[in-house]
């Protein structure tokens, strides 16, 4: 007797639950992947700074940008704001990181470093090293 | 069945049944209770930006132009690299905030600031004359998204910046920090005196003015903006203290501060933020939406009207 009057109720409670879990986990936008690496300037690594991408609609590619913070010649981009991947533009800033009356960063060190790059659909590793001009 | 008819009230389990039931409805209406809460502070958000649209058409009929997105005496800025090669001072004119005032019922408050003098940027390094600074600590509502919770740290704050260009860069940054820097190519600009005919890509594909939650309001050293700040003409760090340019992916920036304040627009409503267009039309832009569309339409004269961006 008892089994019989819970058993639909679990199942119901179960199908409720289900639910309610696949409404909350919708997620927004296209599938972003994670980004890291090295950001080094005349192969020293940039003590503070920021590497934007933003998808290259000239190739096509459509999408949110993002931006990675570097600290320390290291960037990655933030978890819960990764690159859409394929063709990418990509502008790189860096500052000395002596922190001065002004800016806690610092001072730039060179003027924007842009290039285009073609990023996998996938979480990926890529070194981005700015020449010394 | 003879149990049933001898008991009186509830055993325990059975009230701990209805008590976890009732408890499972509230959790289920509560954030249900929230995004009502949040909607309504939206909806005041994007009639406090209409009302700044229907202030500039205003000001647009009165004068034949959109005001200046502040007032400088200096040079027109370089094409590229740093804007100007020396000088500049901390402080400049007024801002197209203060310019707007008398067309959204302000005009008391618009009297009593002297036009003639410096207009205060932040109040540690670019403090303006004494007129202007009084004028400056007042607090505005129509400035300011109800869902922005910086208000309590800095009471004065701006949170919707005209739009002063876009595109992957600045045309030109200050010499000390490339993520300042200004445009020339959007609604309101350094001494900007633009109408509805320069808007060529069309009034409705043109942003005007964005909601952002970048102006710097957290510095412990005071060096901090409001509604009417003026701004930063030095070469080294020249930046906008009323403007931004839409450079940066919407709510991309994670902090408010000096260097990211005029780089692109953002909120705290979940998932993107209000802008202002010309026509003043106000847009809820997703933060998924793409960047170049994003950057296009705050340019005025690029030649690429974008249609259908809202139901990106």
């Amino acid at each position: 007797m008892k089994s019989k009057i819970n058993f639909p109720c679990v199942v119901g409670a179960a199908v409720l639950a289900v639910i309610a879990l696949v409404g909350c986990s919708r997620q927004d936008g296209p599938p972003r992947y994670q980004v890291s690496g090295a950001a080094t300037f005349g192969g020293q690594p940039i003590p503070l700074g920021e590497v934007e991408f933003s998808p290259d609609s000239k190739q096509g590619n459509t999408g949110p940008g993002t931006i990675a913070k570097i600290q320390d010649g290291r960037y990655e981009t933030p978890s819960d704001r990764g690159v859409v991947g394929g063709p990418h533009n990509v502008r790189i800033t860096g500052y000395d990181g002596k922190t001065n009356s002004e800016s806690y960063s610092g001072v730039t060190i060179f003027s924007p470093h842009l290039e285009t790059i073609d990023l996998p659909k996938e979480d990926t590793e890529y070194d981005f090293n700015v020449p010394r001009k | 069945m003879k149990y049933s008819k001898k008991r009186e009230g509830f055993t325990l389990v059975e009230l701990l049944v209805v008590i976890a039931i009732i408890g499972v409805l509230i959790a289920l209406l509560l954030p249900a209770v929230q995004q009502a809460r949040e909607a309504a502070r939206r909806m005041s958000c994007s009639n406090n930006l209409k009302n700044i649209g229907l202030g500039l058409h205003n000001y647009h009929d009165t004068f034949g132009s959109f005001p200046s997105g502040f007032i400088s005496n200096r040079g027109t800025p370089a094409s590229s690299g740093t804007c100007w090669s020396s000088g500049g001072e901390n402080t400049q004119f007024a801002p197209w905030t203060a310019l707007m005032l008398p067309f959204i019922e302000q005009s008391a408050l618009h009297d009593s600031m002297n036009f003639k003098e410096k207009f205060t940027m932040n109040p540690i390094d670019g403090l303006g004359s004494a007129t202007n600074q009084a004028a400056w600590l007042k607090v505005l509502k129509i400035f300011q998204c109800p869902s922005d919770p910086r208000t309590e740290i800095q009471p004065n704050l701006l949170c919707y910046m005209g739009v002063q260009g876009g595109g992957p860069d600045f045309q030109c940054h200050g010499s000390s920090d490339a993520n300042r820097g200004l445009d020339t190519d959007g609604m309101l600009y350094i001494n900007s005196r633009v109408g509805f005919n320069s808007a060529v890509d069309g009034s409705t594909n043109v942003i005007i003015v964005g909601e952002s939650k970048y102006q710097t309001h957290n510095r412990a050293d005071g060096k901090n903006f409001g509604w009417a700040s003026s701004a930063n003409s030095t070469n080294l760090w020249c930046m906008g203290g009323t403007l931004a340019s839409a450079i940066a992916s919407i709510n991309s920036l994670t902090e408010a501060s000096h260097s990211t304040q005029s780089r692109g627009f953002g909120s705290y409503h979940p998932g993107g933020c209000e802008m202002l267009m010309s026509d003043a039309s106000v847009q809820f832009f997703t933060e998924t939406m793409d960047v170049d569309m994003y950057r296009q339409l705050a340019i005025r004269n690029d030649g690429l009207p974008v249609s259908g961006f809202n139901a990106n």
